[in-house]
């Protein structure tokens, strides 16, 4: 265990290094940073799109993130010849790989929580911003009713910006995370090269997201449906995450946020995944040759 | 050879085992994902795809769901100001199916369909004729309705929906009746605001059915007892509601609920 540890912290080191992945995570708190200039709509849309923008623009640079850092985790090893030397040493293939896969995770942990910080300041001003409206809207007018309306609207701003399911969101943006990148790990120990393990991810990704459709025409739609086709179906079904899944996202954003349990399934899908997929990994890394 | 041949198995093996653990997990997790997906996520119809250029199906397709719903709404507000109607009509329309359980998309859909649709559609001075400006209008209504009714079927757990069908049925349809029933329907969530429970006895009246909205005000006054704590509800005007149905119902002087007046 402390060999997997320390191969953890050596690799969280070498990522904080890493340029792609530090251009990609300024990348993200850039984009973050910006997304309150959605000031020409009303209160309800402005928050709602801070919040998709921030999330979408989180789940795009981390699924980069996780991807490239992943793919070019073996590749880069073999170049440097650092893989021979750490093997040559006591240390298990399988110890080498969740090492790797435990220094990725706390990198991009750590993007998360960094993505999450610019987030919550940029959710502050934008609550600033609205309160000042309302308030000087409030002393503008004289009418109670109004009054008492505008007292409503910042108590449900104040509500939507401080809504603890957004934690669940951040959870579910990092599973997504993680998931791509044990997909992508998985990969990396057959491919050949890096590029081969970032093309054929992202095609897993995009067919994650329809993999639930596949097994929807798989198990209810019978009629009109080639033997070939249902082939494929139940290969999409069987074989790739269902990414839609991780789309709880959404919900959350909108107020419809998924139960304590539905939670409880979903992170313990990508668990079991992300076992899975580097359990696989290592039985294939175990008898790779070089 | 024969050692050669045995660790090219036994290597074999390896990847054996791998995909059998693949296949076999593939199995175990279609279990939670049926258990799970249907709830969590809405069925996407793919006829949206058919709506969309290349670039928002593959943001479809990628996670991107809400920020293409986003992006959709920001067209349509655009052609709002435009007073691009029909187009702006496809993209609200499209923005409801792509986030089906945002009650916002469809209560700001379903009003510039309803009421700014329909009222530009009456107005409109290219068309000469009034029968046709005002057949429009009635088809704007109407398609705001049938958009209402499906925000429902999505929503159904939500007091605003309700709120809106109210408001539209008493006001565009003037189904005064009806509008009550959705209002009473919307007091039945909790965090239903105070003005939602004076609607409902307001829009029975409406349909002049004086007798059910005597009962509701007095309902109303009767389920507050602390009235200086729920100040919200307007104790002034329910009180005038009630004092005004006791002398049109000719309630009896002592069963009144304010005698003295």
């Amino acid at each position: 265990m402390t060999r997997v540890w320390l191969l953890a912290k050596v690799t969280l080191w070498e990522a904080l290094r890493h340029r792609v992945l530090n251009v990609l995570l300024l990348f993200a708190l850039a984009i973050i940073g910006t997304a309150n200039f959605f000031s020409q709509l009303s209160f309800d849309e402005q928050l709602k799109f801070v919040k998709d923008f921030s999330f979408g623009a989180m789940t795009l640079i981390g699924v980069l993130m996780a991807v490239v850092s992943m793919a070019q985790l073996l590749p880069q090893e073999v170049e440097n010849r650092t893989l021979f030397t750490i093997l040559s040493k006591p240390v298990r293939r399988w110890e080498f790989l969740a090492g790797k896969c435990l220094g990725m995770a706390l990198t991009l942990l750590l993007a998360l929580v960094m993505m999450a910080l610019v987030f919550g300041v940029v959710l502050k001003l934008q609550e600033k911003n609205l309160e000042q409206q309302i308030l000087q809207q409030m002393q503008e007018t004289v009418s109670l009713e109004e009054k008492a309306e505008a007292h409503e609207t910042l108590q449900k701003i104040q509500a939507e910006v401080r809504d603890p399911y957004l934690f669940m969101a951040f959870g579910i943006i990092y599973g997504r995370w993680l998931l791509v990148a044990a997909v992508a790990l998985l990969i990396s120990t057959f491919s050949t090269s890096m590029l081969f393990t970032v093309v054929m991810t992202m095609m897993v990704y995009v067919i994650g997201h329809l993999q639930s459709t596949a097994r929807e025409m798989w198990w209810h739609v019978s009629a009109g449906v080639s033997t070939i086709t249902k082939g494929i179906l139940v290969v999409v079904s069987l074989c790739f995450p269902d990414f839609q899944m991780l789309s709880g996202v959404d919900n959350i954003v909108v107020g419809a946020a998924p139960s304590g349990l539905d939670l409880f399934y979903i992170l313990g899908y990508v668990v079991l995944y992300v076992g899975v997929a580097v359990g696989a990994a290592c039985l294939i890394f175990s008898q790779r040759e070089w | 050879m024969k050692e050669i041949s045995h660790k090219i198995f036994y290597k074999k093996s390896y990847w054996l085992v791998a995909i059998l653990l693949w296949i076999s997990w593939g199995v175990g997790k279609l279990f939670l994902e049926k258990k799970v997906a249907h709830e969590l996520t809405p069925s996407l119809n793919l006829r949206v795809s058919e709506q969309m250029g290349q670039d928002a199906v593959l943001a479809l397709f990628s996670g991107f769901r809400s920020v293409l719903a986003d992006g959709l709404w920001l067209r349509a507000n655009y052609q709002f100001e435009q007073q691009q109607w029909l187009p702006m009509r496809e993209d609200m329309e499209l923005v409801c199916l792509l986030q089906p359980r945002s009650v916002f998309f469809w209560e700001m859909a379903v009003w510039h369909l309803a009421w700014n649709m329909s009222h530009a559609a009456r107005y409109d001075l290219k068309e000469p004729s009034l029968a046709k400006r005002l057949k429009a209008e009635q088809s704007y209504i109407l398609a705001g309705r049938k958009l209402l009714d499906r925000g429902l079927e999505n929503i159904p757990d939500r007091y605003e929906l309700w709120v809106a069908r109210g408001f539209l049925r008493a006001e565009k349809q003037k189904d005064y009746e009806g509008a009550a029933e959705d209002f009473l329907k919307a007091t039945t969530f909790p965090d239903a605001p105070a003005y939602v429970f004076r609607q409902v006895a307001y829009h029975l009246e409406r349909a002049k059915k004086w007798q059910e909205a005597y009962a509701f005000w007095l309902k109303i006054w009767r389920s507050f007892p602390d009235k200086n704590a729920t100040p919200e509800m307007r104790w002034d005007r329910v009180q005038a509601h009630i004092e005004r149905l006791e002398e049109k119902l000719n309630i009896p002087q002592q069963q009144k609920l304010f005698p003295g007046n």
